[in-house]
């Protein structure tokens, strides 16, 4: 549909609004496609690499005989020659990667994404679908993702689009009688398997409803959630307070090898020299020390209580604000009572560790 | 993560203990697994085996596990000296070492290490002597220690690859140089969990001055969950975000719990059957108890004088008086809190 027309329909204000949104789009176009043709950087200078030996027991002090990149022989051949063009290595092995013909890539990305949107993939050891890795619990519905996924030019969006419209992502986590006996882990998908935000999203979820969230620096350098002490080798130790400069998402925060931030840390962040398919969910008391008692609850309770203002439309604001709902009576009964007696700030520090804001269910 | 073939045979078991402290716990793990086979909940791989993965309750990864065996230790107390004294100057008596004092090294003539080209050797300028009934040859830096000799074992077995501080913190914790697998105590939580459920499962007591230079990789855990890292704190510094928020009452604290409590239990009204949510409300209320009972570990006030005196925690008016005071009452920690039940606790004396 033209949107022209469609504001056309809108009453004055709203076709206002909707008309600053549209322009704004095209100036966002505009700087897309300038960033797009703009100047091209310089990577790398290109040469034939040196001779490759095989290693007698992977010894490098053991050369044996020359020989050519290929893949692992039980998997099949590139049929490149010893003395293949450098840039000719890359192109065959991503062809062979991407190729329509590879069961692996489209199926492994598949599964990644389906992962990502209920939790478990379909082989629930994402970066093993060899002999040590589980078998799928839905073989022919793994095999049609990745068909999908390659018939649409692999795009991931599409594939995303395509699971999140479905029925299967799109019903009640309500549990159902019978049902949770058979499979009460949810495995075969009967309701949405509710779980626990990660780390980042759990971060990102509080800044947002706190209203402190900076929107504006998105991309550019990284912040820091660790003080930084440049001596003989660097040190670093946890923030003990922060401000509008790390209210950033987590995805810009500066991510240090062996260095844990000192709230998120402990919920099953990874390490940065570490290579996660799948990050563990544990529940801990560590984590529930950190989230009701660490300063930076304190301070995001602080503005969360100036944003949603006193009173009972206060309460009703938190809810919507953290659950996207309505209170219930019950709720907003218990909640005045509960400001009455210790203040909105500590009705806010118990709001931000409500399971109901940290779960997807 | 762990080998195909999970029955080590003694060769390889020998290998793997040699290098380092993390694999005692796997060789443990390994046998259990052996032993229990194929749990229910486990997804069968696609060759029709059983992987080797260890069990955990997601929603309360450190509920204790029985080892396999009746085992003869309980608790591990690692104390770790990082960029100590060295061995030939202490307990590993190296005649040769003697014999060759001021001369090259037999056939390093050309190596040249991280710190640059090799000097001559030297021994230790410090004499050794036979102590105790069993003659063992220690020297006079430590005599105290020495008077001991007979009720110690000493292992002088191990080697390493590096001479370099951080890699080789990374070898003894973890039992590789490079970063990124689980130090012992986290292997060991893994497997065993933990049976003081009100103290953190897995305790690492860092030095005042500071961590080791390989930092947290020495109580990290590596590629396993990490609900197994060791909590790290100190007697001067205490578990992060431990205590009650400042210009917070305890008895708004309280009443702040029980609203949350309320929230969740109304919400879990509405989702019912999920078990994370559960464990969730139940994790506030051991933070609560742990809130309770790690001021009762680190507070002192019930241990006698002559302990304390013992411990040299009464020292000050120089700065190693005041760092001796200060590693003591950490070693008192130590012992406290492997009374209290923690499986595995880690001290360390020196930082980077």
């Amino acid at each position: 549909m033209d949107p022209n027309a469609f504001v056309a329909k809108l009453d004055p204000a709203a076709s206002e609004s909707a008309r600053e949104l549209i322009d704004g789009m095209a100036s966002k176009r505009a700087r897309l496609s300038a960033i797009e043709t703009g100047d091209t950087a310089w990577i790398a200078n290109f040469s034939q690499p040196a001779k490759t030996h095989r290693l007698y027991r992977g010894d490098p002090m053991a050369e044996r005989e020359e020989v050519a990149p290929d893949a692992l022989e039980v998997i099949g051949s590139l049929g490149m020659g010893l003395d293949e063009a450098e840039q000719q290595r890359r192109v065959k092995v991503a062809d062979w990667i991407a190729s329509e013909d590879n069961p692996l890539t489209a199926r492994v990305m598949a599964n990644r994404l389906w992962q990502f949107v209920f939790g478990t993939g379909i082989v629930d050891t994402p970066s093993d679908f060899g002999a040590n890795g589980t078998s799928p619990t839905h073989p022919e519905l793994l095999d049609w993702l990745a068909v999908e996924f390659m018939q649409n030019g692999w795009s991931s969006k599409e594939l995303l689009r395509l699971m999140l419209t479905s029925q299967t992502f799109q019903q009640s986590s309500q549990p159902r009688a019978g049902a949770a006996q058979i499979d009460s882990g949810a495995l075969y998908l009967w309701r949405f398997p509710p779980r626990r935000l990660e780390a980042e999203a759990i971060r990102d979820s509080i800044l947002t409803v706190c209203g402190t969230l900076d929107l504006e620096n998105t991309g550019g350098p990284g912040f820091y959630l660790l003080d930084v002490d440049r001596e003989n080798v660097v040190h670093y130790s946890p923030k003990e307070t922060t401000g509008p400069a790390e209210w950033r998402r987590m995805v810009y925060m500066f991510k240090i090898r062996q260095e844990q931030d000192a709230v998120f840390g402990a919920f099953d962040y990874p390490d940065g020299n570490q290579v996660i398919p799948k990050p563990s969910r544990s529940t801990t008391p560590l984590q529930a020390l950190n989230l009701f008692n660490s300063p930076f609850i304190i301070q995001q309770a602080d503005e969360l209580a100036g944003r949603i203002g006193e009173g009972p439309d206060g309460v009703a604001r938190a809810f919507e604000l953290l659950y996207g709902r309505h209170a219930t009576e019950d709720e907003i009964g218990d909640s005045t009572d509960f400001i009455a007696d210790q203040g909105i700030e500590a009705f806010c520090r118990a709001m931000l560790n409500t399971n109901e804001l940290l779960f997807i269910f | 993560m762990i080998p195909q073939n999970h029955f080590l045979d003694r060769r390889q078991f020998l290998s793997h203990t040699a290098s380092g402290f993390g694999s005692v716990a796997l060789a443990s793990l390994l046998a259990r697994d052996g032993l229990l086979g194929a749990d229910e909940h486990t997804r069968e791989s696609a060759a029709g085996k059983t992987p080797i993965r260890q069990e955990i309750d997601a929603s309360n990864p450190n509920a204790p596990r029985p080892a396999h065996f009746k085992p003869h230790a309980r608790k591990v107390l690692m104390i770790f000296c990082s960029g100590a004294i060295s061995q030939v100057d202490t307990f590993d008596y190296k005649p040769e070492l003697i014999r060759h004092h001021g001369k090259p090294m037999p056939g390093g003539e050309k190596l040249v290490t991280f710190q640059g080209e090799q000097g001559n050797l030297t021994k230790s300028p410090w004499d050794f002597k036979p102590r105790g009934q069993s003659g063992k040859m220690i020297s006079e830096l430590v005599p105290k220690i020495g008077a001991l000799a007979d009720d110690m074992c000493f292992l002088h077995a191990m080697t390493g690859k590096t001479n370099t501080h951080g890699p080789g913190e990374s070898f003894m914790c973890t039992g590789f140089t490079l970063d990124g697998f689980p130090s012992a105590g986290a292997w060991m939580t893994y497997a065993l969990g933990s049976e003081a459920e009100d103290l953190p499962a897995y305790v690492a007591i860092p030095d005042v001055r500071g961590t080791p230079q390989s930092s947290v990789n020495c109580w990290g855990p590596g590629f396993i969950p990490a609900a197994f890292q060791g909590t790290d704190f100190n007697a001067a510094k205490p578990v992060r975000n431990l205590s009650i928020p400042n210009n917070i009452t305890k008895s708004s604290d309280n009443a702040t719990r029980a609203f949350l409590e309320r929230q969740n239990l109304r919400h879990l009204d509405r989702v019912p059957g999920g078990t994370e949510l559960a464990a969730r409300i139940a994790s506030y209320q051991l933070a609560a108890k742990m809130q309770m009972s790690i001021p009762k570990v680190t507070d002192f006030s019930s241990e006698p004088a002559h302990i304390l005196r013992e411990y040299c925690t009464d020292e000050s008016g120089s700065r190693i008086k005041d760092l001796r005071a200060a590693y003591g009452r950490n070693c008192i920690l130590a012992r406290r809190l492997i009374e209290k039940g923690v499986r595995f606790v880690q001290l360390f004396n020196g930082a980077y």
